[in-house]
């Protein structure tokens, strides 16, 4: 080795060496051969088991390999005219990341300057939260009320330094939503002072009537600001897409802390296909997932088992037994699953709805993990 | 977690330069709030370090010592180039002969019993010692906190010195023995927590009594924790602290929290059994149970074992479906340092003595028998010996283990480099 090692004690600042680095699960292969399972049944990630749409496919079929050569559009053009055709804003109202959480940093970014805060639940989406630490921002954790945000608690929690309140609709992992009247209802209140992000990344799972769309509230609340993602509807998380929508003013903000080029050519080729059979593509999971939903209401309902999340396209279940050791008994019979303990539901399992011949492979592997 | 003070300071091992040093080190130990004499301790430790190694050093060879305050204790780390210290001298058990070789390591024979905690490390080329000498407290007034009527719900507090002094407080009356001994110092607890390596969490009423709490002591990987301890029949209350304080581990990277000594309040159903450990009071014989909770994905881990060992090891993971890649190891006459050492931490008021190795040398199975021999004499008859499976030469021990009668017990996740494997020594051992 040559030169000095560099003096980490002041290099780093003190709020990234409180942060514990985020180590990621181990590939299925990997894990397979750790747990000593033939195969994985990923039921830990909330992915789309139908896999993308035909006009996906046949987009990512069409890609010209030689064209890795050359560099993607880097604001994601053409998607983005997609985009503004289906939804009915301009094209510069959206703005493509290379997933959710790119979109995270960049609004927090774009925002939030020193000794801000920003106002989210304490058992949400953990980005937010996770983004805001090491950007060096306070994350002000609400907690929820009957596993949903509690509006009047984070408008309490909101002060002149609060940039962001993001309200995860409906919430993951918890499935409660607001409907349109509560959201409209918070949105007053916040009066414009704030931006407030409504990530949608589940939306396109809900089928309730009163489910608010976010993207037809921007023009009324120009401080809204919808984020949407191509990983879990349409079955794109390999390829990390996702985007977010708002005022054109309040987009050009956000724009100027985005990375350009982050988003590959075939991630944008494959969301473009995707929004071609989108309606088609909901359709079809929307069917499964409320297959999968039913059945596994009453197979919980069968082992005692207490369970919510009636919207989007996963289930949290409380289990009789510590969860991360469900998770290792699970994972012996090759299923996986997500365990609550790390989103402050201790004992909890969150299980993805997929086919209902998977559904009967976790329920058999569950059934003797409950019963001790 | 809390950044503790520190100073450092790089000294050529030159003999006329010592005063630097233990001035140093005194000085540091009384601003992170040791008393004179306990600061002593610590200097003269490091002093012994220094004169050994300063008769012995090279030209242009130096020393670096690092103070630490850690709120209930202060720590001096000593680094330094090569492998020169005499490591056989920092057992409890070793002798000093009348020779001149014995009467040179007679100054540490005086450091290892002038400190709370010691250590020794390589670190590539380079070795390190330190010693840990914790702050004196007074012990919580013999009164008994009284008894309340709970009024409103219980809800959690955040960390006040007087809500800690009177959980403290608590505990020992409500626990007795089975109490770990520093909640007898109520002060301390404060400073444990205030240094940032402990944490609590307590459910008080609207009168700010106390009803429930944990606490426990993070490390990189691993939480240790104590009780749940509850003080008021409200039903449900272990349940709501234990997951009050699983919410406080979630995404801090803490992979694992172990209850070594689980009360009989513990919700088993949030945990997993790891075993029993023996345990001979005044009052008959009890085991402690050891109780593990998972709060991450655990990736796995390589673990190093004995041969001798290796069928209870595979049982236990077996048992608990942790992952682990397991490599047996054993000696094949390959040269070793002569000499072993060995840490001994006791707590007096259970009787009872935790080993664990230091330096694993030729005479590892003699001394490790010395070491029982001597505890006993001292009247321990509650003898310990953690064994780290995540350090190759470590794991030779094994067969001395089983020699001197210790057997193995459980197995604690992630609470050294790797899992630990925790032996009793059991009476009429071979």
């Amino acid at each position: 080795m040559s030169g000095r090692f560099p003096p980490l004690e002041t290099l780093v600042p003190p709020h990234i060496r409180d942060i514990e680095p985020y180590i990621p699960s181990k590939p299925d292969d990997v894990l397979a051969k750790m747990f000593g399972c033939q195969m994985i049944y990923r039921l830990n990630n909330n992915e789309n088991a139908l896999g993308p749409s035909p006009q996906a496919l046949a987009a990512l079929r069409s890609l010209d390999p030689r064209q890795a050569a050359v560099y993607p559009s880097g604001d994601a053009y053409h998607l983005r005219h997609k985009l503004a055709e289906r939804y009915g804003h301009p094209s510069d109202a959206f703005l493509v990341g290379n997933g959710a959480n790119e979109l995270i940093a960049f609004v927090i970014k774009a925002f939030c300057h020193e000794g801000d805060n920003i106002v989210t639940a304490d058992r949400t989406f953990t980005v937010y939260e996770w983004v805001a630490g090491f950007s060096g921002f306070e994350a002000r954790l609400v907690p929820l009320a009957d596993y949903g945000f509690d509006d009047e608690a984070m408008l309490a929690a909101v002060d002149d330094r609060t940039k962001i309140i993001f309200v995860c609709n409906p919430n993951n992992p918890t499935g409660t939503y607001w409907d349109e009247r509560r959201l409209r209802r918070f949105l007053d209140r916040v009066a414009g002072r704030q931006i407030v992000v409504l990530d949608e990344a589940y939306g396109e799972f809900v089928s309730a009537g009163d489910f608010p769309d976010g993207m037809s509230l921007i023009n009324e609340y120009p401080n809204l600001v919808v984020f949407r993602t191509f990983s879990k509807m349409f079955a794109l998380a390999a390829l990390r897409i996702g985007y977010l929508a708002g005022d054109e003013r309040v987009v050009e903000v956000i724009r100027r802390t985005c990375v350009v080029y982050s988003v590959n050519s075939i991630a944008q080729a494959a969301a473009i296909g995707a929004l071609a059979d989108a309606d088609d593509q909901i359709a079809r999971t929307r069917r499964m997932v409320n297959e999968a939903r039913a059945f596994l209401r009453g197979e919980l309902a069968r082992l005692g088992l207490v369970h919510f999340g009636d919207q989007a396209n996963y289930m949290v279940v409380r289990l009789p037994v510590s969860d991360t050791l469900a998770y290792r008994k699970l994972m012996r019979q090759g299923i996986m699953v997500r365990t609550m303990t790390g989103f402050r539901f201790p004992n909890h399992i969150r299980v993805t709805l997929g086919p209902i011949p998977v559904m009967e492979k976790f329920i058999a592997a569950l059934e003797p993990v409950v019963a001790g | 977690m809390k950044h503790a003070p520190v100073t450092e300071l790089t000294v050529p091992l030159q003999v006329e330069l010592l005063p630097v040093v233990t001035g140093c080190v005194e000085q540091s130990a009384q601003a992170f709030g040791l008393q004179r004499s306990e600061s002593l301790a610590l200097a003269l430790a490091t002093e012994e370090v220094f004169s050994y190694l300063a008769a012995k050093a090279a030209v242009g060879q130096s020393l670096r010592v690092t103070c630490r305050g850690g709120g209930y204790y202060a720590e001096v780390v000593c680094r330094f180039p090569g492998r020169a210290l005499p490591v056989r001298a920092l057992n409890i058990t070793a002798a000093v002969a009348d020779d001149e070789a014995s009467l040179e390591e007679m100054g540490f024979l005086l450091a290892a019993r002038t400190v709370d905690r010691l250590a020794i490390a390589t670190e590539g080329d380079s070795m390190s010692v330190s010693f840990v000498k914790e702050k004196a407290y007074p012990p919580a007034p013999a009164e008994v906190p009284p008894p309340f009527a709970v009024k409103g719900a219980f809800r959690e507090y955040g960390d006040e010195p007087e809500l800690l002094k009177q959980f403290a407080r608590r505990v020992t009356a409500a626990y007795g023995r089975q109490a770990p001994p520093f909640f007898r110092f109520p002060g301390k607890i404060v400073d444990m927590v205030a240094g940032g390596e402990y944490g609590a969490v307590m459910l008080a009423d609207d009168n700010r009594n106390i009803g429930g709490g944990m606490f426990w002591r993070k490390d990189a990987k691993m939480a240790e924790a104590y009780g749940p301890y509850v003080f008021v029949g409200a039903s449900g209350l272990a349940r709501d602290v234990v997951d009050a304080c699983l919410r406080r581990f979630a995404r801090t990277g803490t992979l694992c929290l172990v209850i070594p000594a689980a009360t009989a309040e513990a919700p088993r159903d949030y945990f997993e059994p790891l075993g029993r450990l023996p345990l001979t009071a005044a009052d008959g014989r009890r085991e402690e149970e050891a109780l593990y909770r998972q709060l991450e994905e655990d990736n796995g881990s390589l673990i190093y074992v004995h041969p001798a060992l290796a069928t209870f090891v595979r049982d236990a993971y077996d048992r608990l479906c942790l992952p682990r890649q397991i490599e047996e190891v054993a000696s094949f006459g390959e040269a070793r340092s002569p000499y072993s050492a060995f840490a001994v931490s006791m707590d007096r008021p259970a009787n009872k003595a935790v080993l664990s190795p230091i330096w694993v040398g030729e005479d590892a199975a003699a001394s490790l028998a010395e070491h029982v021999r001597s505890l006993e004499r001292e009247g321990v008859v509650n003898i310990f010996f953690k064994l780290d499976a995540g350090v190759a030469g470590k794991a030779l021990l094994g067969p001395a283990l089983l020699a001197a009668g210790f057997r193995p017990r459980l197995i604690i996740p992630w609470e050294g480099r790797g899992d630990v494997i925790v032996f009793a020594h059991q009476e009429g051992g071979e």
